[in-house]
């Protein structure tokens, strides 16, 4: 169009079912992505995080109303648990030495990354949710966290299995002819776009026995040996000296999202 | 399919002739008209004594009042068949290509089958003839056997009927393209586009000045005619498609990778398979 300065580009975005005819603005983030830690573009709108996808062929322009867009590309966002975004921030935050739980931090203090301003628009959703993987100390109206292996572990493995059953249930003809074996395999793949590979990519492979890189130069997915899907068992009482007090902080607030299948571990034979 | 409606008058039982012709088949822009006119065999005389002429021979002013007259007329029947440019363009461009002769006989056809279809007693049918008068006349037997045929050259100034057809035909389109109201939004164009003949500078004038780089003429223009080519060349962008230059030896990851620009080489196979490239950002 004569005189249109900016240059458009068609964005489809995620939104709740229930804003369907509702319009609404949205921020853009500059966030190190979680495993490469690449300055990459995520989209806060209405409260939820989403990361963006970039989709172009080659021979492609957009009709947009009465014109022409040359470019065709096609951006796609889609909502990415923050607790992703959080993973990075945590395990550096605790500084954990050998055997030492590391230390407890504030919210604020940990969000101030430098040439990253962004993350500080991530403080309430943060504070929402970051006591499905951290143990939490309060003092006066401050919250202090601190990065919970077996939080985070157990936290993982509920993604492996919701990610799992939405493949088996929605991901259509590609996925239907695996077993929950392979699609567990695959979905621990799926997560390893999340995670930074040394560490907890490392851990979660690790507790599922599963050799992904084995089973990418196989080309073939590989069995993985039934397994409970339950985190290590705790370590001896006197490393986790708040354990008591997380379990009644849990029950006070009431069921969260996933809190039941923690719980349901437990509850599992082994 | 234009023409008169209403009661079916008595004398459509009389042996009839029908006389057909066309107007603009040589313009680029418009629509291509096929008219027919017709009327009691015993009405031959008094038609031929009412000034119908080939169309081309009067001024526009004397075509409309005759074309009044003839709507007036209860003894004569007549119909049009309108064919857009948008329509002649697709099916001339589509690649089952239909030629302007192809079109033109169909319509012609359809004229002679709607005149049957109302009851119309046809006995003699003349046809200002498209490409080969004989073997034109010939498939025309052969569609509707009993009707006596004559298709000529210049049959709109030989038989009274057909210059009748010939000012229905004329007039419909003038009118058409007189009331033209361009399809296209947001775009303003100029009504000098002339006579619509290629050779004619104004039409030449006109249709350089309205091609759009993308969408090339308006749809009043055809599309499919060769005065459009050299100035789509000229004027618009190049279209490339996919398949332009394919490779038979090259390989289906070669041609993937050709045909996308977003890829996703360190990604998990879920997000490379779709070719779905994480947004990084420069700050």
């Amino acid at each position: 169009m004569q005189g249109d300065i900016l240059e458009r580009r068609v964005l489809i975005t995620y939104d709740q079912k229930e804003n369907a005819g509702t319009t609404t603005g949205g921020e853009a983030l500059h966030l190190r992505h979680p495993k490469t830690a690449v300055p990459s573009l995520y989209l806060l709108i209405r409260e939820k995080l989403q990361e963006v996808h970039w989709f172009k062929q080659q021979l492609a322009s957009w009709f947009i109303g009465e014109s022409v867009s040359e470019d065709g590309s096609l951006y796609l966002s889609s909502p990415v648990d923050p607790l992703f975004i959080a993973l990075p921030l945590l395990e550096q935050a605790r500084m954990k030495k050998g055997d030492s739980p590391g230390m407890f931090r504030g919210l604020e203090e940990m969000l101030e990354v430098e040439g990253f301003p962004g993350y500080q628009k991530l403080f309430d959703v943060f504070e929402k949710t970051l006591d499905m993987v951290c143990e939490v100390r309060e003092a006066g109206d401050t919250k202090y966290y601190r990065l919970d292996d077996f939080k985070a572990l157990a936290w993982l493995c509920c993604k492996v299995e919701q990610a799992s059953a939405a493949l088996k249930m929605k991901g259509g003809k590609a996925f239907h002819g695996l077993s929950d074996d392979e699609l567990r395999t695959y979905s621990i793949g799926l997560l390893s776009e999340y995670l930074p590979a040394a560490t907890w990519m490392k851990r979660l492979s690790d507790h599922y026995g599963v050799d992904l890189d084995a089973a990418k130069k196989a080309r073939v997915l590989l069995p993985v040996q039934p397994l409970p899907c339950a985190p290590p068992p705790p370590p001896p009482a006197k490393t986790v000296p708040v354990a008591k007090g997380r379990a009644s902080s849990l029950a006070k607030k009431g069921p969260q999202p996933g809190d039941r299948k923690i719980t349901s571990f437990f509850a599992r034979p082994r | 399919m234009e023409g008169r409606t209403g009661e079916e008058p008595a004398w459509f039982n009389e042996p009839c002739i029908l006389g057909i012709d066309e107007a603009g088949r040589g313009p680029v822009l418009g629509p291509m008209v096929y008219g027919c006119a017709f009327c009691a065999l015993s009405q031959k005389a008094r038609i031929a004594g009412m000034e119908f002429a080939d169309s081309k021979t009067l001024t526009e002013e004397k075509r409309e009042t005759l074309f009044e007259a003839l709507k007036e007329d209860t003894s004569i029947g007549w119909a049009a068949d309108v064919i857009h440019a948008k329509d002649l363009s697709s099916q001339m461009l589509r690649s089952e290509k239909k030629s302007l002769n192809a079109i033109s006989h169909d319509s012609a056809m359809g004229l002679i089958r709607g005149a049957l279809d109302k009851g119309v007693n046809l006995v003699e049918v003349y046809v200002d003839t498209v490409g080969d008068p004989e073997k034109y006349e010939q498939r025309l037997s052969e569609k509707f056997p009993g009707v006596r045929m004559t298709v000529r050259k210049k049959a709109d100034s030989l038989f009274p009927i057909v210059s009748a057809a010939s000012i229905v035909a004329k007039v419909t389109r003038d009118r058409a393209l007189r009331a033209w109201v361009f399809e296209e939004r947001g775009v303003e164009y100029g009504r000098q586009f002339g006579s619509g003949y290629p050779a004619d500078p104004e039409t030449k004038t006109w249709l350089a000045a309205n091609v759009d780089p993308v969408f090339g003429f308006p749809s009043l223009v055809r599309f499919s005619w060769g005065t459009c080519k050299p100035l789509v060349a000229k004027l618009c962008v190049d279209v490339q498609w996919e398949n332009d230059d394919e490779d038979e030896s090259e390989s289906t990851s070669a041609r993937k990778n050709r045909r996308y620009e977003s890829a996703a080489p360190g990604r998990h196979s879920y997000f490379k398979s779709r070719q779905l490239q994480q947004v990084t950002t420069h700050l």
